[in-house]
């Protein structure tokens, strides 16, 4: 981390150095208002205009041109809307509910958004996002427990059993990728991968392979099911401003479980080495920055619009769905992926 | 009967392919829906725009049975009543008084409560001098029902008025007498 | 010049207000029907920012479509209630403008127009509406909306 910062020392000029937790907090800063706010709205805005291509209809259009404003119309309006009022109890102040903010605005210091942004990057770091979700679903499930209905209860307990069916067989799957690489070190990942498609780690090994796909397949049962589409249950708590955070909520946890699967499965934010060294040299880093953030960003977008394609245009699963495919399907083979990949990549140390 | 073990791995493999081709099959075969241009019937764009005259269907492109807003064409009403006595829901309320011509009545008042209509057509149906019809407007709001309400009426004949009327259908009969 | 400012501001919120309805369709006729090839991909309703919401506490705008009996009235006021503000609250159909059909002289049990339970702010006309009509409706309710002094 020490390195890091005294690259971005360097990067910003600055004759005096400044205390180190300013630098954290202006790498924060630099993440949120140029990578996470824009990418939110450009994902928010190409979701719903590509849901309606997907189903032959116009989208959004009256709202700025070509509907570019939508999102925004949207926003303005979700903060427009009066505070709850309340009747009986109808809308309780909740503790877990403010967790689950504070979660959502710091879990960006986990994500791994090129080698100048990596804040932590320990032997554990790849499984830290992980607990961030399992955290995020924990809270979601905690919140509609405490608002004491029936129903507001099952719809926690259902984005509980979605989350669980989903991150088991992703656990393993992550291992597995994590085991071809060597470490759970972000670093270490990315070097391990090379630029070229036939480098990346989805397309060395077929057990890899089918590891990336129970990897997306166990994010898309995670994040199928958010607050806001569990019906009636628990949405009916969430209302306004309230709303639009559990909104940001969804599109986290698509956005970071993309970015991690780019960076474990398909060359993270790998240039040409010669290229990067020759930046290096020249102290160019702001440019390697922007490098790396627009390869990866560029390829988590593409990743992210042939989920939401593939989501769209099929039917949504209900639970015993979920943990049916899970227990059935995707564990098993996350299993048969990572026996795969001990055996592919040690093949040489057993013979 | 126990399946083989083979048997039943293979089914289990067949059932994971069936999935995977059906999830892809049907991202596939909405992918020619992003690409617009092209002849194929996929590709065709369905939306119709509606306020856009040009991609939108206008009242002209309506069949010619649509059953939109009634109009009366007042000249031609007679004032008979018909159509007040067979309206279902009561919407049609007319008020009439004696006019020049002895064959028809003088339509003060003809109301068409359009948040009533049911758009039956039965009015149109009994009207014995045309004077009813279905439109092919059927754009028609309001931010109270009273604005709702569509005015035909003639309005209200004076005493001056009626006695001119007297007076010179007197003087006709007199004259087709003299003939 | 503040005034003008301030006006500027409300202009962006009047905007933002109305270009982005998301409804809740309370359904208790054959209207909804005529809804549901509004919201197809023949007459695309979200151009206008509309998207359905299965909640009303997420929803600015209530479209009553259908009879209203005096058995489904209280649940009506409730879901109205229940909205936050600002709610807008749009009629289809003669059935929820007047009782049309089955008003009074016809069955005592139908609400003579949902005005009498809730403020409502458009009507429209039709048995049912087309959804050109329906269209219609929403961009009359859009120009109420920016013609309006409240905030």
């Amino acid at each position: 981390m020490n390195e890091l910062l005294d690259v971005w020392e360097k990067t910003l000029r600055i004759s005096f150095s400044p205390p180190r937790g300013v630098l954290v907090v202006i790498v924060i800063l630099f993440v949120y208002l140029l990578v996470l706010f824009p990418f939110a709205y450009l994902f928010a805005y190409f979701d719903r205009k590509l849901t309606a291509d997907l189903q032959a209809r116009v989208g959004p259009n009256r709202a700025g041109f070509r509907g570019v404003l939508q999102v925004f119309a949207d926003l303005v309006k979700l903060f427009q809307k009066d505070p709850a009022f309340f009747s009986s109890g109808f809308e309780k102040e909740n503790i877990w509910f403010h967790i689950y903010i504070m979660l959502l605005f710091t879990g960006v210091v986990f994500l791994p958004l090129g080698s100048l942004t990596l804040l932590i990057n320990t032997d554990m770091s790849a499984l830290l996002p992980f607990c961030a979700a399992f955290v995020l679903a924990f809270c979601t499930l905690l919140f509609s427990l405490s608002q004491g209905e029936v129903q507001s209860s099952f719809g926690g307990l259902r984005v509980a059993v979605h989350v669980l069916s989903g991150a088991f067989p992703a656990l393993v799957a992550l291992q597995a990728a994590c085991l071809y690489a060597g470490s759970f070190r972000w670093s270490v990942i990315s070097e391990s991968q090379g630029v070229f498609p036939q480098s990346w780690a989805a397309f060395t090994s077929p057990f890899l392979f089918i590891s990336f796909c129970v990897f997306i397949v166990g994010g898309l049962v995670m994040w199928s099911l958010s607050p806001e589409e569990g019906g009636f249950s628990v949405s009916s708590k969430l209302s306004g401003k309230k709303f639009f955070i559990f909104r940001l909520g969804r599109f986290y946890g698509l956005f970071l479980w993309s970015v991690i699967a780019v960076v474990l499965y398909l060359g993270a934010w790998n240039m040409p080495a010669s290229l990067y060294d020759g930046l290096k040299n020249s102290q160019e880093y702001l440019l390697i920055l922007f490098i790396e953030l627009g390869v990866l960003l560029a390829k988590t977008l593409f990743l992210m619009f042939v989920v939401t394609g593939i989501v769209r245009v099929n039917p949504k699963i209900r639970v015993d769905q979920a943990t049916d495919l899970s227990w059935k399907i995707l564990s098993p083979l996350s299993l048969v992926s990572l026996i795969g990949t001990v055996l592919w990549s040690g093949w040489s140390y057993i013979r | 009967m126990r399946q083989s073990v083979f048997q039943s791995f293979h089914d289990y493999c067949r059932t994971i392919f069936k999935g995977c081709n059906s999830v892809l099959g049907s991202f596939f075969s909405a992918l020619p829906y992003l690409l617009k241009e092209g002849a194929s019937e996929l590709k065709k764009e369905v939306t119709e725009q509606y306020p856009d005259p040009v991609s939108s269907r206008t009242a002209a492109d309506l069949p010619p049975r649509t059953k939109g807003l009634i109009y009366n064409e007042i000249d031609k009403c007679t004032g008979c009543k018909e159509c007040e006595k067979i309206c279902p829901v009561n919407c049609i309320k007319i008020e009439t008084d004696s006019d020049f011509d002895p064959a028809k009545l003088w339509v003060s008042v003809f109301d068409v409560d359009h948040s009533k209509c049911i758009f039956c057509g039965l009015c149109v149906e009994v009207c014995q001098p045309d004077s009813l019809f279905h439109t092919k407007k059927f754009e028609f709001t309001g931010f109270k029902t009273q604005d709702l309400l569509e005015r035909f009426g003639r309005g209200p004949v004076s005493p001056e008025q009626k006695e001119k009327w007297l007076a010179l259908r007197k003087l006709r009969e007199e004259e087709a007498l003299g003939l | 010049m503040r005034e003008a400012r301030f006006r500027a501001v409300e202009k962006v919120l009047k905007w933002a207000r109305k270009n982005s309805l998301w409804y809740f369709n309370f359904s208790t006729g054959c209207c909804p029907d005529e809804l549901l090839d509004t919201v197809g991909c023949r007459y695309d309703l979200e151009r206008f920012g509309c998207i359905q919401k299965q909640d009303p506490r997420q929803a600015d705008l209530l479209i009553v479509s259908g009879a209203i009996t005096q058995k489904s009235a209280p649940y009506l006021k409730e879901v109205y209630e229940v909205m936050l503000n600002p709610k807008y609250v749009m009629a289809i159909g003669s059935c929820a403008s007047t009782g049309g059909a089955y008003c009074p002289p016809y069955s005592d049990a139908v609400i003579p127009g949902v005005q009498n339970l809730i403020p409502v702010d458009i009507f429209v006309v039709g048995c049912p509406p087309r959804p050109e009509a329906i269209m219609h409706g929403i961009i009359k309710l859009q120009e109420k909306i920016s013609e309006s002094n409240e905030i």
